[in-house]
């Protein structure tokens, strides 16, 4: 077919109202390669996939795909590839079956082949059980899996996927890479970008696009190998405290608090350990830690910590004692439909607890009660000292609550959007103005507080909306999948802001489909279908379920030799297991 | 150009997003019903037994005569006799009665002496609608019984009685009988503007707003086959409608239809392609379902409502306004239905007008292939 590449940009620039989105890009790309495209927000990665589409006309430069120019060949070129955008874009208000067939008759597919080519992918996907189902009823991986066969159905040579697995949960995400990695083996071409590096991991060769331009390439080991970059991991009693001193001693930006350790990053771990035996106090264990990609991305950001803003991060939280969430046998039903299944919560003020399910599990609809939005059907509760069932409202006052959605007004000023969840909060004068100076600081907008917050790329506007949860200092905050779609270091930044608010007691009860940020957690639950399947820290977890697992990548190599598990293989380990019990 | 299989594609994809969101679907089915009734019964004007009290001062044959050729025409109600304007005043407040005769003691004597004689008439102007009606009907009336018999001031001079047929022209004053005559032909053209801007104006931009554009212009579909794939439907659902109201036009109101049917069903077709495609412009160009559909409210419904001489007479409109109505298509189309449905005539009566709407719906189908981008820049 075409020669030595399938995917190839050369000189591709393009730039939206004078700012450069992608700068000079070249891409070759080998046929049957499965090619990650990595890079924090706004790096251009999703430019780059509309472009290689032929969706938007470059400034300079050229792309082709499968030996046809974009953008002169546009119809040859749609025929050999597919493209599968960020959004979800089939029509929810048709079936499986309905969207699949579209997009074969779009394709030309002739008839009988297609009725074998979608009960093969339907096989493929397990999605022959929902083939009748509207697509707008399908979960979020479903979804996701559903828009992967409709971009299959006439056999693409080259696939080109926008960050695929946003919301979606560790096992669909784990079924979706499998997909990919068959298409793969069957010599599809696959261009994906994601903001996820454990999923970059598998990919037989990565790119790291940054500021429109690709720095760094290579098999994901090479690009770490290549970094020249090291790591030692400390152990100790109080992982939180620890990192503090390291703070201290070193550079800040060097220091990564993760689960039960701290990473720290160096040239040389030998002189590093040396060193910090100096200081450290006794009984922590030091080991030469494998890096990950995600640490060569953040170091490449070089994204500084920044400790003025992090010591502010608490202010006027006043520091509580006792549980700041209590809940008995809480259960919540729609019709005869059981959400949420007597669940019994214990959180305790100061603690970041993780909140963890795959989608439609009943972790939205629990943390809708525990702030007051929902009452439940059976049970009871508290938060912050009020009952669930009497006092939804002042529950309301008494906490902060930042949804999954992105819930700010995009037509209003970044300014103006604190001043109005001030006013929520009934803050006014001079007490709104402190606290209008702070959000700005916390958010790192005090300079575009006049901006539109349309205007703000994800990651800022997680900032700016975690700062508006918390403008009127509670002492719970709920976060709904708080950091779905942001990069590493928007996501590190935000993780840090997290711990620090905990340190002063303040309780965070999060929930996230990403097993890895669970490590952030003191504390995790994992429920699945409305029901508690499994609680307590990362490591407790680790040591209960995690046993006899193979492990893939992203393992990390403990002191004695042992593959110590991820929390997303005993997340899955779990599920598969109660899936298993149900039948 | 054309890819038969892609275009079916669209046409069903279509079809089911209709039938799915069964409750727009079902409005577009039940306007015309809704617009008929409403035209039909709320823009009549027809008036029907209005309250009336009378001052009979002459008490003669006479005056006899005149009320009681109020009383049968059917459009008064004589419900009572009063004696004094007092009376007639508190009544009129009660809401009793809406108009009051005053007849006058000489009456006979002018009448038989062949001058100019009078009667009052006294309205309640608090409901200048129907007072206004009223008093034109009290008046035609009144004429048609002895035309040398002045109203309210109105005199009517000698020389009138010789020209009795001036009165007869003036048959608006019936027009009570004809005017769901003229209503049809409107509530067709109100119809597909309503389908068009309801329907058409929002289905390209729901595309973009909810990112399924992006997938779909990433597949091998063709300009044509989008704008055409998402007219066929609805344009299927406008004729549906045109059939509902041209024939719940003739079942209830007795409109009769004098031209050739296929006629009305070939000029409504043209006049719906072109909306359609008009409501599909602003789909395509705003990008955005509110924006469009306001715009389309505005510019589409509103001039066929206003401008068209469905409601208002062009010809009693200031010269600039006429001016602009040539600018909507719906007043070429109103003005062919209702030579076609009441003179019965045939295309080529029509032909400038025909060709006019064939332009403009060219025109449309045109701009929005041109408009119409298979990118995201």
């Amino acid at each position: 077919m075409t020669g030595d590449w399938a995917i190839r940009a050369r000189g591709l620039h393009k730039a939206f109202a004078g700012v450069d989105a992608v700068a000079g890009l070249n891409l070759h790309i080998a046929p049957g390669t499965l090619y990650g495209l990595i890079g924090p927000d706004g790096a251009g990665k999703s430019t780059t996939l509309r472009l290689l589409a032929g969706l938007l006309r470059p400034d300079r430069g050229e792309a082709a795909i499968a030996g046809f120019d974009s953008l002169k060949q546009a119809e040859r070129v749609k025929q050999h590839m597919a493209y599968m955008s960020q959004r979800f874009a089939l029509y929810p208000d048709l079936s499986v079956d309905e969207n699949v067939h579209f997009y074969a008759d779009l394709y030309g597919m002739p008839r009988e082949q297609r009725l074998k080519r979608t009960d093969q992918l339907l096989d493929f996907s397990a999605l022959r059980p929902f083939r009748r189902r509207r697509a707008g009823q399908l979960s979020g991986g479903m979804k996701q899996k559903l828009q992967l066969i409709c971009a299959l159905i006439h056999t693409p040579e080259v696939l080109l996927l926008d960050e695929p697995t946003n919301g979606v949960d560790p096992v669909s995400r784990r079924d979706f890479w499998r997909i990919l990695q068959q298409l793969v083996a069957e010599g599809i071409t696959i261009l994906v970008s994601t903001a996820y590096l454990d999923e970059a991991e598998c990919c037989s060769c990565i790119g790291l696009l940054h500021q429109g331009r690709l720095v760094r390439e290579g098999t994901p080991r090479e690009v770490v190998e290549r970094s020249g970059l090291q790591l030692v991991s400390v152990r100790g009693v109080d992982p939180s405290r620890l990192a503090k001193m390291l703070r201290q001693h070193l550079d800040p930006g060097q220091i990564h608090l993760f689960g039960d350790r701290v990473r720290v990053s160096c040239a040389d771990p030998a002189e590093l350990m040396l060193r910090m035996g100096n200081w450290l106090p006794a009984g922590t264990e030091m080991v030469e830690d494998r890096p990950r990609l995600e640490d060569v991305f953040l170091a490449l950001q070089q994204a500084p910590r920044d400790e003025r803003l992090l010591a502010q991060v608490a202010t006027g939280v006043t520091r509580r004692q006792g549980d700041a969430v209590v809940t008995r046998q809480l259960s919540r039903a729609f019709g005869r439909f059981t959400a949420v299944d007597r669940l019994d919560l214990r959180v305790p003020y100061g603690e970041i607890f993780g909140f963890l399910g795959p989608n439609g599990a009943g972790k939205s609809t629990t943390i809708r009660m525990l702030c007051g939005l929902l009452p439940p059907t059976s049970g009871c509760g508290s938060v912050a000292g009020y009952d669930l069932q009497r006092d939804g409202e002042r529950i309301k006052q008494h906490i902060g609550y930042m949804s999954q959605r992105f819930s700010l007004y995009e037509d209003l000023r970044v300014a103006e959007n604190i001043d109005f969840y001030g006013g929520i909060y009934g803050l006014s004068g001079k007490a709104l103005s402190a606290r209008r100076d702070w959000a700005l600081e916390l958010s790192g907008l005090g300079a575009r507080r006049d901006e539109l917050t349309a205007s703000l790329a994800g990651g800022w506007r997680q900032r700016l909306a975690l700062a508006c949860a918390i403008l009127h200092a509670p002492s719970v905050v709920f976060l709904d999948e708080p950091t779905s779609g942001a990069d590493p270091a928007s996501r590190r930044l935000f993780w840090d802001i997290i711990r620090e608010l905990a340190d002063h007691g303040v309780t965070l009860f999060v929930s996230t489909h990403y097993m890895e940020e669970a490590e952030y957690c003191d504390r995790v639950a994992l429920i699945f279908r409305g029901a508690m399947v499994a609680s307590g820290s990362c490591r407790e977890l680790k040591q209960r379920y995690g046993q006899g697992r193979l492990v893939t990548s992203g393992g990390v190599v403990l002191p004695d030799g042992e593959v110590e598990p991820t929390m997303e293989e005993v997340f899955v380990t779990l599920l598969e297991q109660e899936s298993l019990r149900d039948g | 150009m054309v890819n038969g299989q892609r275009l079916r594609a669209m046409i069903r994809k279509e079809f089911i997003h209709l039938v799915r969101d069964w409750r727009s679907l079902a409005l577009a089915i039940a306007i015309p019903l809704l617009l008929l009734a409403l035209f039909a019964y709320a823009l009549n004007m027809d008036l029907k037994q209005v309250p009336t009290a009378v001052i009979d001062h002459s008490r003669t044959p006479h005056s006899r005569a005149l009320i009681s050729a109020l009383d049968g025409s059917g459009y008064f109600n004589l419900c009572c006799s009063l004696r004094t304007l007092d009376e007639v005043e508190a009544a009129m407040r009660r809401r009793e009665i809406l108009i009051a005769l005053v007849i006058e003691q000489d009456l006979a004597d002018r009448l038989l002496s062949r001058q100019p004689a009078r009667v009052q008439l006294i309205i309640d102007g608090s409901d200048a609608n129907t007072g206004r009606l009223a008093l034109n009907y009290a008046q035609s009336l009144l004429w048609l019984f002895n035309p040398q018999l002045g109203v309210d001031g109105v005199r009517v001079e000698p020389g009138m009685a010789a020209q009795p047929l001036q009165l007869a022209a003036r048959a608006w004053y019936n027009q009570g009988l004809v005017s769901t005559y003229n209503i049809v032909p409107g509530i067709i053209a109100i119809v597909m503007v309503v389908i068009a801007s309801m329907l058409a104006s929002v289905t390209v931009a729901r595309e973009w707003e909810t990112g399924t554009m992006e997938q779909l212009i990433s597949t091998p579909v063709q300009r044509l086959e989008l704008t055409l794939g998402k007219a066929i439907p609805l344009y299927v659902v406008g004729l549906t409608d045109v059939l509902v109201a041209a024939g719940l036009g003739q079942q209830l109101f007795d409109v009769p239809l004098r031209g050739q049917p296929a006629l009305v069903l070939l000029v409504a077709s043209v006049f719906l392609i072109g909306v359609l495609f008009y409501g599909l412009v602003l789909s395509i160009v705003l990008k955005k379902q509110v924006v469009a559909n306001q715009l389309a409210l505005i510019t589409g419904f509103l001039p066929t409502l206003i401008l068209s001489g469905f409601v208002f007479t062009i010809a009693n409109m200031p010269l600039p306004i006429r001016l602009l109505t040539y600018l909507f298509p719906a007043r070429y189309f109103i003005a062919m239905l209702r030579s076609i449905y009441l003179k019965g005539v045939g295309l080529e009566m029509v032909l400038i007008h025909f060709a006019l709407l064939s332009f403009y719906a060219a025109l449309m189908v045109a701009l929005a292939n041109r408009a119409l981008k298979l990118r995201l820049d």
